[in-house]
């Protein structure tokens, strides 16, 4: 049995990787050291994933533009997405890794994850941020260390509905509501007291469920009224669908979706253009025509990288990242104090948020959660949107 | 109201066509596929693209035939085969697994998980097509007719039919026989398929848009179905699909729509309660 | 002292292997019974709203847990009526529908959920009350009822020929099983200090039958083995990104067509082939396996399956 020996050249090569990687562990390290990661937790997988990504791309592109612009603290920002899988308690257990690492948690994910991970949040006074919290309770019910730059999607409903009514000269007006969301059911008690400080008959409350698949019945009791315009209040999945089935059934009335039910990316299946004719949204996030600069640049980079139009959930989640650097510009944001001096430096900051963000102006409101302007769209087409009003929020 | 309940009894087609799915695999092999459902959003993904590409519906109904055929057989082949003397639960949780893979592949696929749906043109020409009044979709009945009575007729006279009874009561003796057991599980499987290939078509044309979680709702009332109205006794599966569906419509139409889901669960607690063996009993 | 990861880790753990072993003692005795998530919530939601109205947790949760053994009871009573499939569609239709009461309703919270529950759990006391259930489920494990609940999964003809009465049995691993679902529905509603009714829905009971099932639906560990991989992994998982969900039922799907009776099974057999090869040459072979039950399905049908197409 002949013995192998090393051979020279194969030594070498079994050195020299050897060297390589403990000088690449090491020069990982310094690069760690140089670089600072953003925790976020996100839904990833499973059925929020696709609310989830779209967060996770806004706060990604985000990342981008802060280095491009000298990072945060002249550290390069490094986003590093944990995934929940949609499931509240792998967020919870997420939170509770990242809690004692970090000062600042992103919440790209569903609120009804967040629901279970804002109150660890508070335990382990750690900062807490989320881009779309549709429940204002979550927020409100776990201060001080929550936070969200959504602002009440009920809020904008009454002046948007007169709005809308003036502009379309509504007499009758049906809602379709998903009741088993619990934003959308604020919605819809918003817009049910909003309609009825006006002079338009509400027609009927027509009640869908999240996993409905066949609208046609819900469709034809609310069009059973013959109303002139439909409030679809539901998530953007469900609110394409109803869409669908309204044209389809051959109804001409103006349809309102607010905030969370219309999503471009979601609503750019509907392939009948004349479809959006009479067609209106109120949103939390405006970058079409009339928009500023910064959010038009945002809009632009983002459909280049992603091939999609971003909604208000991923304009807010990029807008974070730069939250942050002003943060740390103004010395509250400190990456590496993570004693609860550091953290509530963070906090009050938040607290006292006044800021004239790329996406209009942003005011922390006592109660953790943000007050930004609306804007009221008639929609053309899913990337042809018309400013219509802006309320102040 | 025509049209509702005409979309009531095309869902309600669709629970029947997932349940029949079900059952002719648990006839031949004993376990229930949870993949089904799965396999019928495919098969509706598969319309879709074909129709984007071609323009064109009927390339759509071959594309999801084959698809649902060739993914249910590849399953069988691959997988479920080598796993097949194992217990129910087992093979269910294996088939679960199968069913998530597919979910996600298609979300990462296509259109990130978003909706996507038929183009309008298209698709209003597929709900007109053979339309009378306000009731749509009538070519769609009369195509899952079709379908019931070959598959009834297969079942009860056909040898194929015969032999998946057959390896369904007693395999051991019909090994003896000299049936191919393996081969007729892999006959009910393509049969599922061929069903699961309807659905998409259904699930393309007559809902307005498809996601990858389309069909976790249908999976639960397609596996009620099967076991309150008889497991393979195709009219009464399509029965009970349709009555199933048009409560749901009616209760819309109707009744109070906040409780449609427990009142539908509600119905299928009394029905076992009240019949353990089914409505029908299984009739073969 | 634990870090906050590993508290929640082990206490989710914890619970998810109550439940787990919830759903595998009725599956000990081929008893489909699959409404477990709902005596969950009924846990869950009852002591809570006694610690909301002011109750301590230390009398709340009994009666928590008590609401779920006497729902496990009641449920267990239509069981004797409903059998096999049939049975597990009816008692998941029970879970669905006590959840859908709660939000058609608006009681407890409604679809809003119950929130501001005092958090009273850690991770020490989800391993007391883990080891407690281990215990008593190992001796439950070497008793005559038990083997009486095996024989009756196996052939309750013959179980009854034997002398079995298969109502009590039933009712009896009902019971078992409503025990097991209060203590996890108490100890979940204490930690999270928040209940999303969403949670206690179909997607969770496959969740945890996934569990039971990778580990092995049919020893007594394998509950405990289909948690301890299949919790923990996700989190090691995350660097897969979009395509985690993917890999974690790849996994499951491989665990199974190793061998169908999960990790327990495989673990059994490691253990055999290292004691068979330890054991010096010479000396007798005598199985001694603590193993409950055979190899092989209810169904078992090897044979004609494995012939070639």
């Amino acid at each position: 049995m002949t013995k192998r020996v090393l051979t020279t050249s194969r030594r070498d090569v079994i050195v020299s990787a050897a060297a390589t990687g403990v000088f690449g562990a090491l020069g990982g390290r310094a690069q760690a050291q140089q670089s600072l990661t953003i925790n976020a937790i996100s839904s990833r997988t499973n059925f929020g994933a696709p609310f989830g990504n779209m967060m996770t791309r806004g706060s990604e592109l985000g990342t981008k533009w802060v280095n491009a612009a000298g990072g945060i603290a002249g550290r390069n920002v490094m986003l590093n997405t944990s995934d929940d899988g949609s499931d509240a308690s792998q967020g919870v257990t997420r939170m509770q890794k990242f809690g004692p690492e970090c000062n600042v948690v992103l919440l790209n994910t569903l609120s009804s994850v967040i629901q279970q991970v804002a109150p660890v949040a508070n335990e382990l006074k750690t900062v807490a941020i989320g881009p779309a919290i549709s429940l204002a309770k979550i927020v409100v019910d776990n201060r001080p260390w929550v936070f969200t730059t959504f602002p009440r999607p009920e809020l904008g409903v009454p002046s948007a509905v007169a709005t809308w009514i003036k502009r379309e000269n509504l007499s009758r007006v049906a809602i379709i509501a998903d009741v088993q969301n619990a934003a959308t059911k604020i919605q819809v008690a918003a817009f049910e007291v909003a309609l009825k400080k006006t002079t338009v008959k509400l027609a009927d409350i027509v009640p869908i469920a999240t996993q409905d698949v066949n609208f046609e019945p819900s469709v034809q009791r609310a069009l059973k009224g013959d109303p002139d315009g439909i409030v679809v209040s539901s998530l953007p999945n469900q609110a394409v669908g109803l869409f669908q089935s309204i044209r389809n059934a051959g109804s001409k009335a103006s349809v309102f979706l607010p905030t969370a039910a219309f999503v471009p990316a979601a609503f750019k299946t509907v392939s009948d253009k004349s479809a959006f004719d009479r067609t209106y949204t109120v949103q939390v996030f405006y970058g079409g025509e009339g928009a500023s600069e910064s959010c038009r640049k945002f809009v632009q980079d983002f459909q280049k990288q992603e091939g999609i139009t971003p909604d208000g959930s991923a304009a807010f989640a990029f807008e974070l990242i730069l939250l942050l650097q002003k943060a740390a510009k103004a010395g509250a944001y400190l990456p590496d104090d993570l004693s609860e001096t550091g953290r509530a430096k963070l906090r009050a900051y938040l607290e006292a948020l006044d800021w004239a963000s790329p996406f209009g102006h942003v005011k922390m409101g006592s109660d953790g959660v943000a007050r930004r302007d609306y804007f009221v769209v008639k929609i053309n087409g899913v990337d042809d949107l018309r400013l219509v009003d802006t309320i102040a929020g | 109201m025509l049209s509702a309940l005409s979309s009531g009894v095309v869902v309600g087609l669709c629970y029947a066509l997932i349940a029949y799915g079900l059952a002719i695999v648990y006839r031949a092999s004993g376990y229930f596929n949870m993949a089904q459902g799965e396999i019928c959003m495919v098969c509706g993904y598969a319309v879709f693209l074909a129709v984007h590409v071609s323009g064109s519906l009927v390339v759509g109904v071959a594309a999801s035939m084959a698809v649902g055929m060739l993914a249910n057989a590849a399953q069988q082949i691959v997988i479920v085969k080598r796993i097949q003397s194992a217990d129910h639960f087992s093979i269910l949780v294996a088939t679960l697994a199968i069913g998530t893979m597919l979910t996600e592949f298609v979300r990462l696929s296509i259109n990130e998980g978003l909706p996507v749906s038929l183009a309008a043109n298209v698709r209003n020409a597929a709900l007109n097509f053979a339309s009378f009044e306000q009731v749509h979709g009538i070519w769609i009945m009369l195509a899952v007719l079709g379908l019931a009575l070959l598959l009834d007729f297969w079942l009860r006279a056909g040898r194929g039919g015969l032999a998946l009874r057959a390896v369904g009561d007693a395999p051991q003796v019909a090994l003896l026989f000299g049936v191919a057991v393996p081969r007729v599980h892999l006959q009910a499987m393509a049969v599922a398929g061929l069903a699961a290939g309807f659905t998409g078509v259904i699930l393309a044309v007559s809902f307005s848009y498809l996601t990858p979680y389309i069909s976790t709702t249908l999976m639960f009332h397609g596996l009620a179905i099967v076991l309150i109205f008889g497991v393979t006794w195709i009219w009464g599966v399509l029965l009970g699909g349709v009555a199933l569906g048009l409560i749901e419509a009616s209760i819309v139409l109707w009744g109070p729509v906040e409780y449609r889901e427990l009142i539908t669960f509600v119905v299928i607690i009394a029905v076992l309660l009240l019949r353990p063996a089914g409505v029908f009993r299984s009739r073969i | 002292m634990l870090s906050p990861y590993a508290d929640g880790l082990i206490t989710f753990g914890v619970v998810y292997t109550l439940m787990a072993a919830a759903i595998h003692i009725p599956l000990l005795a081929n008893y489909l019974l699959l409404s477990q998530v709902g005596f969950m919530l009924i846990a869950s939601y009852s002591s809570a709203a006694l610690v909301l109205a002011g109750w301590p947790w230390i009398l709340a949760a009994p009666v928590g847990v008590l609401a779920s053994i006497v729902a496990a009871a009641l449920v267990g009573l239509l069981g004797l009526r409903v059998k096999d499939f049939p049975l597990a569609i009816a008692s998941i239709a029970i879970s669905e529908a006590l959840r859908l009461t709660i939000m058609s309703t608006g009681i407890l919270g409604g679809i809003s959920g119950l929130s501001g529950i005092p958090k009273a759990a850690n991770a020490q006391v989800s391993v007391l009350i883990l080891a407690a259930v281990m215990l008593g489920l190992a001796w439950f494990h070497q008793t005559r009822t038990c083997r009486a609940v095996i024989a009756l999964g196996d052939d309750e003809i013959s179980a009854r020929a034997f002398g079995h009465n298969p109502v009590r049995l039933k009712l009896l691993v009902g019971v078992l099983s409503g025990l097991l679902c209060g203590c996890a529905g108490v100890l979940y509603a204490a930690y999270v200090r928040f209940l999303d009714p969403n949670f206690f829905g179909f997607s969770t009971l496959i969740f945890i039958l996934v569990f039971v099932v990778v580990g092995g639906a049919r020893r007594m560990f394998g509950p405990l083995l289909g948690v301890a991989l299949l919790w923990v992994l996700p989190g090691y998982l995350s660097f897969l990104a979009d395509y985690r969900l993917v890999a974690y039922s790849a996994v499951v799907l491989l665990i199974l067509m190793i061998d169908p009776g999960g990790l327990s099974a495989l673990a059994e057999k490691a253990a055999r082939k290292i004691f068979a090869a330890a054991r010096p040459l010479g000396r007798g072979t005598t199985n001694r396996s603590i193993q409950i039950r055979s190899q092989g399905g209810v169904n078992d049908k090897a044979s004609a399956h494995d012939q070639p197409a």
